[in-house]
């Protein structure tokens, strides 16, 4: 296998509507962005892998197709990858290994996902119709007929987890919203840099027990794009670039009701071994990581599936700063879901392309300092049924 | 858009006029993109297929069916009509009706398919007899892990997992 490089990122803001904008010009301005970054052309692209996640969400079927055509890249080969959250992610997997076999040299990963234009007469509001095109994605003879929104998916594995450790409890949460929030400020793409209390995250309305408004991740319209390519190409093409160097998949049952433990992201823990493994390293050597915060649990949870710390021990990594930007392993630099944004199909490279910027030093406000090595995760499905955990080094 | 134009709206969405003139109602930004109502819309006649013997359990006799592999004798409900390991054909056993939570939640915001419900909670029971846990609807507060609960069907069931929901036994 070849080694594989990011020698492009290029992204929108990732933002609550583009109203000016469908996903086919959000995936062209990515897209323009990462060849500009790349210092290459478009015709330098052998190939292309689509991540869009939810068909309704951009009112197309197929919706890939049509961002093939209007880039120019007609009569190149494209798939489209869809794995819920983990969309970006696998998108990422997929033109890895493009590049890795030998395949092509020069592959484009391009994630892009609308959701507003979703609308839901009856309130007046995009947000329970956007809650209802997830929806179908459980379980639509066991699990969707009961009017459920994608936050159970996330709050059940949590009480599991609570009933077993006493853990995470609401303020040690609170303090990844703060943290993240606070992060997104230093991130120009971002939807929601703010600045939090633990107490305003505390008071905030309860949306599915335990989690509380600014728990949430937000639903976001955005694209990213990365531009992968084999080393060689890196090289010849004398522009800084990011290696990675491991990726590790796990794909869990997705009616969390038979596995064998729900209050522990199983799919994570194995995923992070599987990549750690390849990149031949371990969780102490990493410098940050990006983890996919579509709640401020699965942060915590993720910590602990990553072997950050022991199990039943992330809510203390968190109070104990850990993961801030001071801490020792800085953890959402980029604001995560929670204060970048959840473009869902464009998440997960969003997240590879912010480890590639951190790993080149090129993070700006948010620079992790002396970043070389860093983990990323994206999380799809029902209670995390996928995960892809993808480690980026500088070379 | 006019009254005119929301009208013909509501002709071809199917969608209602009131709630299409308060979203349409105000005066056009002419330097907006130009906004317009639409639906995605599949209507089914699904099949229960491999899972007619749950969903006519649970409609017609108010029982659970799950599926147990002969060979290791695994219990599983949501139901698998092949099992995982052995690789064979289950067949059906009763289970239930009492079951233990394994991990509940309330939800106090819900989807446009939640039918104005919230808040309402709901669970992973493990019914007796069964090796794994389903998904259900919960009367009531979310009751905390281990707590005995007991089914409450509705009166006109229809062969959906709705209806059902449990309480404390």
């Amino acid at each position: 296998m070849r080694r594989v490089a990011i020698i492009g990122v290029g992204n929108t803001q990732f933002r609550a509507r583009w109203i000016e904008k469908t996903y086919i010009d959000l995936a062209w301005d990515a897209a323009e962005a990462a060849l500009v970054d790349a210092g290459i052309g478009i015709g330098d692209v052998q190939s292309a892998v689509y991540g869009i996640y939810n068909e309704m969400f951009e009112r197309q079927f197929m919706p890939d197709i049509y961002v093939h055509g209007a880039l120019g890249l007609a009569l190149k080969p494209s798939t489209r990858v869809a794995t819920g959250g983990a969309t970006g992610g696998a998108a990422v997997r997929a033109g890895w290994c493009e590049v890795a076999s030998g395949l092509h040299d020069v592959v484009m990963v391009l994630g892009v996902e609308k959701c507003t234009d979703c609308f839901d007469y009856k309130s007046q509001n995009p947000t329970p119709e956007v809650l209802k095109t997830i929806a179908y994605s459980g379980d639509m003879n066991f699990e969707t007929p009961l009017g459920l929104t994608p936050a159970t998916s996330y709050a059940l594995p949590t009480m599991a987890h609570i009933a077993r450790w006493g853990t995470p409890t609401p303020p040690q949460m609170a303090l990844v919203s703060v943290k993240n929030h606070a992060n997104a400020q230093n991130n120009p793409l971002a939807q929601s840099p703010k600045l939090l209390t633990v107490e305003d995250v505390l008071a905030s309305r309860p949306i599915c027990d335990p989690f509380r408004f600014y728990d949430n991740c937000l639903y976001s319209e955005g694209a990213s794009c990365l531009l992968l390519a084999s080393e060689d190409f890196a090289k010849r093409n004398g522009r800084p670039y990011a290696l990675v160097t491991g990726i590790g998949g796990a794909t869990d049952d997705p009616q969390p009701g038979i596995r064998p433990d729900l209050s522990e992201l199983t799919s994570s823990r194995i995923a992070g071994e599987r990549a750690y493994r390849m990149a031949g390293i371990g969780p102490r050597d990493l410098d940050f990581a990006e983890l996919h915060d579509a709640f401020t649990a699965a942060e915590i949870m993720s910590y602990e599936a990553f072997g950050f710390c022991d199990p039943g021990e992330g809510g203390r990594l968190i109070e104990d700063g850990v993961t801030t930007m001071k801490g020792r392993l800085p953890c959402n630099a980029s604001g995560g879901l929670i204060g970048c944004g959840h473009a869902v199909g464009a998440t997960g490279v969003m997240q590879v392309g912010e480890a590639a910027l951190q790993v080149m030093w090129r993070a700006g406000k948010r620079q992790v300092d002396g970043a070389r090595r860093g983990l990323v995760q994206s999380i799809g499905g029902p209670a995390t049924t996928w995960t892809f955990a993808i480690i980026v080094e500088a070379p | 858009m006019t009254e005119e134009q929301i009208r013909a709206h509501a002709a071809r969405t199917g969608l209602p006029v009131e709630a299409l003139a308060r979203a349409f109602g105000a005066a056009e930004q002419p330097e907006a993109p130009l906004e317009i109502p639409d639906r995605m819309d599949v209507t089914y006649k699904y099949s229960c297929a491999e899972f007619t013997p749950f969903f006519r359990a649970l409609r017609d006799e108010k029982r659970f069916l799950a599926t147990r592999c002969p060979r290791c004798g695994e219990v599983t409900l949501p139901p698998r009509p092949h099992c995982t390991e052995c690789r064979g054909a289950c067949d059906w056993v009763e289970v239930g009706p009492m079951g233990t939570v394994v991990a509940s939640t309330t939800l106090h915001f819900g989807s446009s398919a939640s039918g104005g419900k919230p808040p309402f909670s709901c669970a992973y029971v493990r019914l007796d007899g069964c090796d794994t846990a389903m998904l259900v609807s919960i009367a009531g507060p979310a009751p905390s892990s281990g707590t005995r609960v007991q089914p409450r069907f509705r009166d006109v069931r229809v062969g959906r997992l709705d209806d059902v929901e449990f309480a404390p036994a």
